[in-house]
């Protein structure tokens, strides 16, 4: 009797509930029942944690081949340069993260301003110009420098000498302005070097923010001459399309690039100098696995690994070592820039002020 | 026995019962008349314990219920919207109290099938889902929930308000036989006058939260207790002062033409002006101005020089009375009802 | 039946929930927000409103401010316009293949944010196939010419109709149709009858998608970040950025406030708007609504065109979407179809390699969870504020409405600065780096729209049904459990259809919260679709989009789908009882627009 009757609205409704309901349920158990990728294995409690801004463009997938046969269970967390910081900052008490690189010296003496670093001193610290990572603590360790660049299109321009030489040509010289690529998010780190780069040489005690009237004059028109950057496309993509000339890149970014677009490209070259951004690597202090940890910063940063690196992604070591084994066109390049006399103590202070003040003042739109 | 004792309810600060006061013999047809909004539903709804009292007592059977919650007062309950619950089947909803109160599940079948063959719902009816159901039947399954608990008393809330006409008529006398087969106490809310009149023992007239009259159909009827019970029950013709110094000539001398005076329409005589006159009772001289054809009877609204009246006859297929035409009416004073001076101020 | 604070203590059930709910209040959502603004506004324990000044004195923020205003404004224009006219093509009038329009119109029903844009930009940017096939007419055109406002308006127009779909078709199809005859037959023409009779009954309505559309401008994000270029940027791009920088935070606070702020007197207005005229169907018998032909066969032409134009509009993107999800990344860099270039490769990688998979796994996952906590837990708490009103019960629900008044990004930092160490309140466990911090935020996001709906659907149960189960002898949790839950069931499926696809392409809160081994799908999409990637990510982001599209859409059916009133089929047969089931539950169509502002209200300050 009750089977023979019709299938009414109710009946159906009530069957999308319950379907609804198992899903929920389904999607609910996904959650513990499942683990992430690289974690299922038993040996899982000895698996690194990284959280690094630099293991985009195939690095990561590379190293983490690399360490396994080395005997190192790697997992990568990959984030922009300042999501690292804002994360590793709010975890600091309950760290998820076992080590870090790839962040530059600024962000890196943030982060041991916040207590997330726990002092070591690698294997190799002999090896690098101790000068260049966490001079006072020994939190952390330069392993790749890299010059931060002002690149430009081969083809815009006739003749070399017709290119920009320096930054400020860009906003100071006519045929520049309106060609040139500026950045909207200033949250990253190449974009907060580059900054740096011009805010520093305006450096002046009395000024706001420790900077001359100039020096902010001179941002200002960098950014009012400027072209925005189009969220979702690549400098490259929009130098190919003749959209801007030139743009901020850093050296390893630019190779890979050339090869992606098919185009040409040059690095300025301006008398003052490039900054240079000094990766670091660094023990998360806090982290459960300490020991594994830091026998992976041994491995990471030696000579060899280094060497293998800077020939896979075109870097220059900071490891001196490192350097007879390396892409030899990637230190020579990096060598090729002279370094720019920054003060870093300065940039340190007031970096993100500065960031605040032009993406209130003078970043457009 | 139920017993409303000086009840006042509030909502807020609106006095909806001012001052309740009401006896239910036991196994009585008991309707609670009136208009809607005068507080009918809140009166039934105190009894069933969903309104609690500011001041005052309710009584079933002598014992105090006054704050017994409501399942615990032996009351079933039919409601205006019937209220089953959409999402049961008809079976789940009677068996419901059943289940609540944990009655073994043959039982439960037992008494689910046997008050279902009392009111009439087959076992293909009690498979369905309540919202498949007509509104006859919805009705039907409400009192049988009301009803398989075995409630000493039986609450119905305007329960033929939402049926058509047609069905309305039939499910009176229904109700009625199974009140009777049931000879449960039975409290019944209606605005419906004809229900009222029809399927109660006795009835309460209210108005405006008040009591106006308690008594059987023919007392409220016919011996309307205030203007307003002799207004909302039935129909009846206001007299003019001067229609009733008319009618006050031949033994009438009781009546007073300072004071609201009403004759039901059925109570006045419609005969043709050449009639001989019959001595006994005073007469009016007027003309048809209207008439309404219902079948059985018609209805007339007839001028005279002393106000309009209105009248019925009987068809007996001889045609009746046509407008224009003229007329003598005829009002017993024994048939007037009186009233003191009235609270409407349209006393003369 | 009114329930007094003395029926409350009495019922264990309800005091268990009150216990609940009063610990959570206070943890998750006064807590962290005051320890955020105490951390912003008074860095050094006194006071400080610089963040104000230094808005005020810069230019770009005030522009953005306008921008945002200017945007809402427009917005409420165009949408209404448009949706209107949607739901009234395949709704109201009689035009040629509604069914197979409604399914294009819908589309945004079940695609929206970041995803939603790139599909548009796909289209109408630089080298998309709208801008190639412009340039072949007019050479000298720009290939940038969609930027800037009148871009941001186009593509916010119709990704933002999908209110008009659910809530003004809903509505639509409530109007007593005998009235539309009446109005007929005293020779109202149908342009006459549309305008005078059918309108405006729909306007409260109008009002309440007039103002989720409103607060949907103020609060666009993905559209004026992609394409409103250096003249069109609005605040909600802003307040991201600001919250990601430490020392920026309270100029993100101040802005954020500024837009809670607008919400609430937007509400507050709402409201008023509504006392103003609220229409019933006054008939005893509502006849559903039937097709109306346009007799004028010019109108008749020009509708179906633009109907069919919209359509166009409406069903490239995704259609373009699920296309060159099968081709490679330089086709879709270029756009471009090469039947050389198909390819199954992107979803066997998807299905094949567990680490593609992942994020669908994770994003599944937290939806589900965060849905069901906070459906399942809301059902009790709408049962209590809306069964016991007292000041408690009304001080509570305001509290659980501050979602609305802080965007999720600033409920995020909040969750962080408080339980970044251990707490007492959550059992000294440090809450910052684990899986459930995610699903906490997940779940207070979810709080005021969910409650509403549900709060809503309990008003609309009828009292008496109560009363007749506990004159059965039901208790209290009887009849909720027996009678009441079974009632709500589909609204709350609905509500819980609506949460479980809005939050499976969450970013802004992920960003901040997520587990980094348990990253959700709207950070992989973000990444991939954000610069300095390499493009092998691209034809991957199709994929998700796809997927995502495609579970939606079964979300959506499974709670709106034929037979449960949706669309265009219910043209056969009226089924009041589903029409329920859709969001508000509510017998009564004033009731309607306010719980769907409100609840709007949460879900776009969330976008
Ligand atoms: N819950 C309530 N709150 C406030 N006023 C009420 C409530 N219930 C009924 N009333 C008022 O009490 C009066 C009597 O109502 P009711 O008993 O429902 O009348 P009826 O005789 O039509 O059943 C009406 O004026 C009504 O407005
Ligand atoms: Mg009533």
């Amino acid at each position: 009797m009750i089977a023979s009757a019709p299938i009414t609205l109710g009946d159906i409704l009530k069957r999308r509930i319950v379907l609804l309901g198992a899903v929920l349920a389904a999607g609910s158990l996904l959650s513990t029942a499942c683990t992430p990728p690289g974690q299922a294995s038993a040996s899982s409690n000895e698996s690194l944690i990284i959280y690094s801004n630099s293991v985009s463009d195939g690095r990561g997938d590379w190293l983490k081949k690399e360490a396994a046969a080395a005997g190192f269970k790697i997992d990568f967390v990959d984030l922009g340069g300042g999501d690292v910081m804002n994360r590793l900052t709010a975890e600091k008490n309950n760290p998820v993260a076992d080590v870090t690189f790839g962040l530059n010296n600024v962000y890196f003496e943030k982060l041991k301003a916040q207590n997330v670093l726990d002092p070591y001193t690698p294997a190799w610290a002999g090896d690098v110009d101790a000068s260049l990572g966490d001079q006072a603590g020994k939190q952390f360790w330069p392993i790749v420098r890299e010059p931060i660049m002002l690149v430009f299109n081969k083809a815009a321009y006739a003749t070399p000498a017709a290119a920009p030489q320096d930054w400020t040509d860009l906003w100071t010289k006519d045929q520049f302005k309106g060609k040139y690529e500026v950045p909207t998010a200033l949250g990253g780190a190449t974009t907060q070097m580059v900054l740096a780069g011009i805010l520093a040489r305006y450096a002046d005690p009395n000024g706001e923010l420790g900077i001359s009237a100039e020096g902010w004059a001179q941002v200002k028109a960098y950014f009012a001459n400027g072209s925005r950057a189009v969220t979702g496309e690549d400098l490259y993509s929009r130098m190919k399309k003749s959209q801007v000339d030139a743009g901020q890149m850093w050296l390893s970014g630019k190779a890979s690039r050339e090869k992606q677009y098919g185009i040409a490209t040059e690095a300025v070259k301006p008398a003052v100098g490039v900054p240079f951004a000094v990766q670091q690597v660094a023990l998360i202090k806090g982290t459960k696995k300490a020991e594994t940890a830091k026998k992976f910063i041994d491995w990471f940063g030696s000579a060899d690994v280094q060497a293998k690196w800077s020939k896979q992604f075109f870097t220059a070591p900071a490891n001196n070592k490192a350097a007879a084994a390396a892409d030899a066109q990637a230190i020579q390049q990096t060598a090729a820039f002279k370094n720019q006399a920054i003060d870093w103590t300065l940039v340190g202070k007031y970096i993100d002020k500065w960031v605040e003040k032009i993406q209130l003042e003078y970043l457009k739109g | 026995m139920i017993t409303f004792e000086n009840v006042e309810i509030r909502f807020g600060d609106f006095v909806a019962l001012p001052d309740y006061q009401l006896t239910v013999e036991e196994g009585e047809f008991f309707t609670l008349l009136g208009p809607s909004g005068c507080g009918k539903s809140t009166a039934l709804r105190a009894l069933a314990g969903f309104i609690q009292p500011s001041r005052g007592d309710i009584r079933i059977g002598g014992k105090r219920v006054t704050h017994l919650p409501s399942h615990r007062r032996e009351i079933g309950m039919v409601f205006q919207s019937y209220a089953l619950f959409p999402t049961l089947s008809v079976w789940e909803n009677i068996a419901f109290g059943l289940k609540v109160a944990k009655v073994s599940k043959a039982e439960t079948m037992e008494r689910v099938r046997e008050i279902a063959r009392e009111v009439n719902l087959s076992d293909e009816q009690l498979a369905k889902s309540v919202t498949d159901l007509s509104g006859g039947q919805q009705q039907r399954v409400a009192i049988a929930r009301a009803l398989v608990l075995r409630p000493k008393i039986l609450l119905l809330d305007e329960p033929l308000s939402n049926l058509d006409a047609k069905l309305r008529h039939q499910l009176r006398a229904q109700l009625k036989d199974l009140q009777q087969e049931f000879g449960i106490t039975t409290v019944y809310v209606t605005h419906d006058q004809d229900e009222a009149l029809t399927m109660s023992d006795r009835i309460a007239v209210m108005n405006n939260g008040r009591i106006e009259q308690v008594g059987t159909p023919q007392d409220v009827y016919t011996r309307s207790a205030t203007e307003f019970v002799c207004n909302f029950v039935g129909d009846a013709n206001k007299l003019s002062p001067a229609t009733v110094q008319v009618v006050m000539r031949d033994g009438g001398s009781h009546l007073d033409p300072a004071r609201p005076a009403y004759v039901r329409i059925e109570k006045v005589r419609i005969e043709a002006a050449d009639t001989a006159a019959s001595a006994a009772v005073p007469a009016l001289a007027g003309r048809v101005s209207s008439r309404h054809y219902h079948g059985v009877y018609s209805s007339y609204r007839v001028e005279t020089d002393r106000g309009m009246l209105r009248g019925i006859l009987q068809e007996d297929g001889r045609g009746g009375f046509q407008p224009g035409d003229p007329v003598r009416l005829l009002v017993n004073p024994d048939d007037v009802l009186q009233y003191g001076v009235s609270r409407y101020g349209v006393a003369s | 039946m009114n329930g007094s604070l003395k029926q409350l203590l009495r019922s264990p059930l309800f005091l268990v929930v009150a216990a609940v709910l009063l610990w959570f209040s206070v943890t998750f959502l006064i807590y962290p927000n005051l320890t955020l603004l105490g951390t912003v506004f008074m860095p050094e324990g006194q006071l400080s409103f610089d963040a104000i000044r230094r808005l005020m004195s810069s230019q770009r923020a005030m522009e953005s401010l306008r921008n945002s205003f200017l945007l809402a404004v427009i917005l409420s224009v165009t949408v209404n316009a448009v949706g209107i006219f949607i739901v009234l093509a395949t709704r109201y009038f009689d035009i040629k293949g509604a069914r197979v329009l409604w399914l294009g119109y819908a589309s945004t029903l079940i695609y929206g944010g970041i995803v939603l844009v790139a599909g548009y930009k796909f289209l109408y940017g630089d080298s998309g196939f709208i801008t190639r096939l412009l340039l072949n007419v007019f050479p000298g055109m720009s290939a940038s010419w969609f930027t800037g406002m009148f871009a941001v308006v186009f593509v916010m127009t119709f990704a933002c109709t999908g209110n008009h779909l659910l809530f003004f078709g809903n509505a639509l199809a409530k109007v007593d149709f005998q009235t539309i005859e009446a109005a007929r037959m005293m020779g109202a023409s149908s342009w006459k009858v549309l305008r005078s009779i059918v309108l405006p009954t729909l306007m409260p309505m109008v009002y309440a998608i007039t103002i989720l559309t409103f607060l949907g401008g103020l609060s666009a994000l993905a559209a004026p970040q992609v394409l409103g270029g250096e003249d069109f940027q609005t605040v909600t791009p802003m307040i991201l950025t600001f919250a990601n920088a430490p020392s920026s935070r309270d100029l993100a606070a101040t802005l954020a406030m500024i837009l809670g702020l607008s919400t609430i007197v937007l509400l507050a207005v709402m409201n008023r708007l509504e006392k103003g005229g609220t229409y019933f169907s006054v008939s005893k018998v509502p006849v559903f609504l039937q097709k109306q032909k346009i007799e004028n066969p010019v109108a008749n032409v020009v509708v179906h065109a633009v109907a069919y134009a919209l359509f166009a509009v409406y069903a490239l993107p995704p259609v373009l979407i699920v296309i060159f999800s099968f081709t490679d990344a330089a086709s879709i860099q270029s756009a471009t179809l090469d039947p050389g270039s198909f390819t199954l490769n992107n979803y066997l990688r998807v299905f094949t390699d567990y680490s593609a998979l992942w994020p669908f796994l994770v994003s599944i996952g937290y939806s589900a969870v965060a849905t069901t906590v906070v459906v399942f837990g809301l059902l009790f708490v709408a049962r209590l504020v809306q069964k016991f009103r007292n000041p408690a019960t009304a001080a509570i629900e305001y509290i659980l409405h501050i979602p609305w008044i802080l965007p999720s990004t600033m409920v995020a930092l909040g969750l962080i600065v408080t339980f970044d160490h251990s707490e007492w309140l959550v059992g000294n466990i440090v809450l910052t780096g684990t899986l459930a911090i995610l699903a906490i935020a997940y779940v207070i996001g979810k709080i005021p729209f969910t409650l509403r709906m549900l709060k809503a659907a309990f008003a609309a149960v009828p009292d008496q049904l109560e009363e007749a189960a506990a004159i059965l002898g039901a208790g209290s949790f009887t009849t909720f459990r027996r009678i009441l839950l079974p009632i709500v069931a589909p609204t709350a499926a609905a509500v819980a259809a609506l949460n479980f696809n809005h939050l499976l392409d969450d970013y802004d809160t992920a960003v901040f919260l997520a587990h980094p081994l348990y990253q959700p799908l709207g950070i992989v999409i973000k990444n991939a679709t954000s610069n300095d990637t390499l493009t092998d990510t691209t034809a991957l982001t199709f994929v998700y989009t796809v997927i995502l599209m495609a579970i939606t859409g079964v979300t959506m059916w499974l709670v709106y789908g034929r037979g449960a009133g949706s669309g265009v089929s219910r043209r056969r047969r009226p089924s009041p009882k589903a029409t329920k089931a859709l969001l508000s539950a509510s017998p009564e169509a004033a009731r309607e627009p306010r719980e769907l502002a409100a609840a709007g209200a949460a879900n776009t300050l969330e976008k």
